[in-house]
């Protein structure tokens, strides 16, 4: 069975009208009720103290950012909210330093933060594995600049949490490839400290693994997750608007799928037992 | 001006991305256009930024040049071994000296399995070994086993020794092994179909983040949705009635509407 153009054509339109209507006409399909993998994220950065060091991983670039980018600003907002320092670090690859930069500053603008003192992001370096193990030892042997260029010796939220073994309280890596499993292996595990994820939707089945295993204690997977956190630290913004959007195209393409069952079997009918 | 900057470069990335978007009907030179510009400029940001905060600073600044002269410097020799074996690298491009281009490679891989094996097997092997066991995924509430917890532990179990079974070919698949593996199959399957799902969910993502800026941020400034929308259309209108008037004049032909999708 072969579409014909304009039947495709008739599909991508109402998937188009299914993501943009929501958007544009703003209302809410469903709550997004935050699981238990979401929550622990969430728990163990509400009982981090004040004062308490994490870092988050920004390790992904534009192709992943819808997913990750509402991610990283409500986790920001979270960890900024509770008085907490947060260093960011890209390990993935370089066209992720512009996202974490930005989204640290943006976040952290909006709730007066000091960017060198309360904040930092470094940038990227290659090499995740090497880059990992010596951030646990040095940063600013690895890094010896930030993102803009600063010395990292010279900031104070360096000089107050120069490694990360036996100074951070959290790690969060948002991942768009593989590098989870080195952030487990190489830092958190000889680091000491406890560690989360976040995924596409793609990779969460892939990473649940480490989450059953109590290697990480909390995973956040796609869009869906953004917007549980979002609705966790009460400010709903793009992932839970996106959400709407996912919702009604998730029903549509579940009709898709029986309507073309139906088509297919009706065909298959009237052909005599051959589609 | 920054402001300005902004505004201009709103509508040019709209523009882009409704550009992308024309592939949904066909080909098409400006789908072209925004696919080569995305390229080049992709490229060209990373061969900078790969510059700016790896080449310059990690080895030139170390080595060579102090890049911040308030503070204390001293050249650091070691550096050069690096740079040197990454400078040998590039030799694969010329074929005679080609070989050199080995040493680099071999440092890289001695390296890396030296610091690879041991974490490898105690956090991917033996940790998710342990994770499978049941009796370490059995909750207890005041004492006594959570049945439901009790049931998924198993069922991990189960589904882990059924999917290693079916990978396991010293033994020919019949009786016992046989109705395992086959289990294994419909374990991988099921995994297959969540995996499947949530990429299904991530593509829809990334679309809704592309609409989400052409709504957020792109209408509200200047109407550039909208504007850049109906002359994207008014376009492909324009040029549908062109090719329709070339099939006229050429007996035969098909339009893109009439054409099957391939």
């Amino acid at each position: 069975m072969v579409l014909r153009a304009w039947e495709r054509y008739l599909l991508y339109l109402l998937v188009a009208l299914a993501v943009f209507l929501p958007l544009i006409f703003q209302f809410e399909v469903w709550p997004n009720i935050p699981t238990r993998e979401v929550l622990g994220v969430y728990d163990t950065v509400d009982g981090l103290t004040p004062g308490d060091t994490m870092v988050i991983a920004v390790d992904f670039d534009p192709s992943s950012m819808p997913e990750l980018d509402p991610m990283l600003r409500a986790l920001l907002r979270h960890a900024f909210a509770k008085n907490l320092y947060v260093i960011g670090v890209n390990l993935f690859g370089p066209a992720g330093t512009g996202i974490g930069l930005k989204a640290f500053n943006d976040v952290g603008d909006e709730l007066g933060k000091a960017d060198g003192t309360d904040y930092v992001f470094l940038g990227f370096k290659p090499n995740l594995i090497a880059a990992v193990r010596a951030l646990n030892e040095n940063i600013s042997e690895i890094f010896t600049v930030d993102a803009e260029g600063r010395v990292t010796s010279q900031l104070p939220i360096i000089q107050r949490t120069p490694k990360l073994k036996g100074n951070i309280k959290y790690l969060v890596d948002l991942a768009a490839g593989e590098t989870v499993r080195p952030w487990i292996a190489y830092g958190s595990t000889p680091g000491g400290y406890p560690m989360g994820a976040g995924c596409t939707a793609v990779s969460f089945a892939d990473y649940f693994s480490f989450y059953q295993s109590g290697q990480i204690n909390g995973l956040m997977g796609g869009l869906k997750a953004a917007a549980e956190y979002e609705e966790l630290v009460k400010h709903k913004a793009v992932a839970s608007a996106g959400m709407n959007s996912q919702s009604i195209v998730h029903a549509l393409l579940v009709l898709f799928i029986i309507a073309a069952n139906i088509t297919f079997l009706a065909t298959r009918r009237r052909r005599g037992g051959v589609a | 001006m920054a402001a300005a900057f902004e505004y201009i470069g709103i509508w040019i990335a709209a523009g882009l991305t409704l550009m992308m978007l024309s592939f949904l009907y066909r080909d098409n030179p400006f789908f072209r256009l925004a696919e080569h510009l995305y390229l080049g400029l992709s490229n060209a940001y990373i061969v900078w930024l790969l510059w700016a905060t790896i080449i310059l600073p990690d080895f030139i600044g170390r080595v060579f040049i102090n890049l911040h002269p308030e503070e204390e410097w001293h050249a650091d020799f070691w550096f050069l071994i690096p740079g040197l074996l990454g400078l040998i690298m590039l030799t694969r491009m010329v074929p005679k000296i080609a070989w050199m281009s080995k040493w680099a490679l071999a440092f890289v891989v001695g390296w890396g399995a030296g610091v690879v094996i041991g974490p490898t097997l105690t956090t991917f092997i033996l940790a998710q070994v342990y994770a499978t066991f049941p009796i370490v995924n059995i909750e207890f509430v005041n004492g006594a086993p959570n049945w439901p917890s009790v049931v998924n532990a198993l069922l991990i179990f189960i589904c882990v020794v059924s999917t290693i079974v079916y990978f396991f070919f010293s033994y020919e698949h019949k009786g016992i092994i046989g109705k395992t593996a086959r289990l294994g199959i419909w374990v991988l399957m099921i995994a297959f179909g969540a995996s499947f799902g949530s990429t299904v969910m991530a593509r829809v993502s990334l679309f809704v983040g592309r609409a989400g800026f052409l709504v957020r941020e792109a209408e509200p400034r200047g109407h550039a949705f909208s504007i850049l929308l109906t002359l994207g259309i008014l376009i492909a209108v324009i040029a549908h009635l062109v090719g329709k008037r070339r099939q006229r004049l050429t007996p035969g032909g098909t339009s893109p509407a009439e054409q099957p999708a391939k």
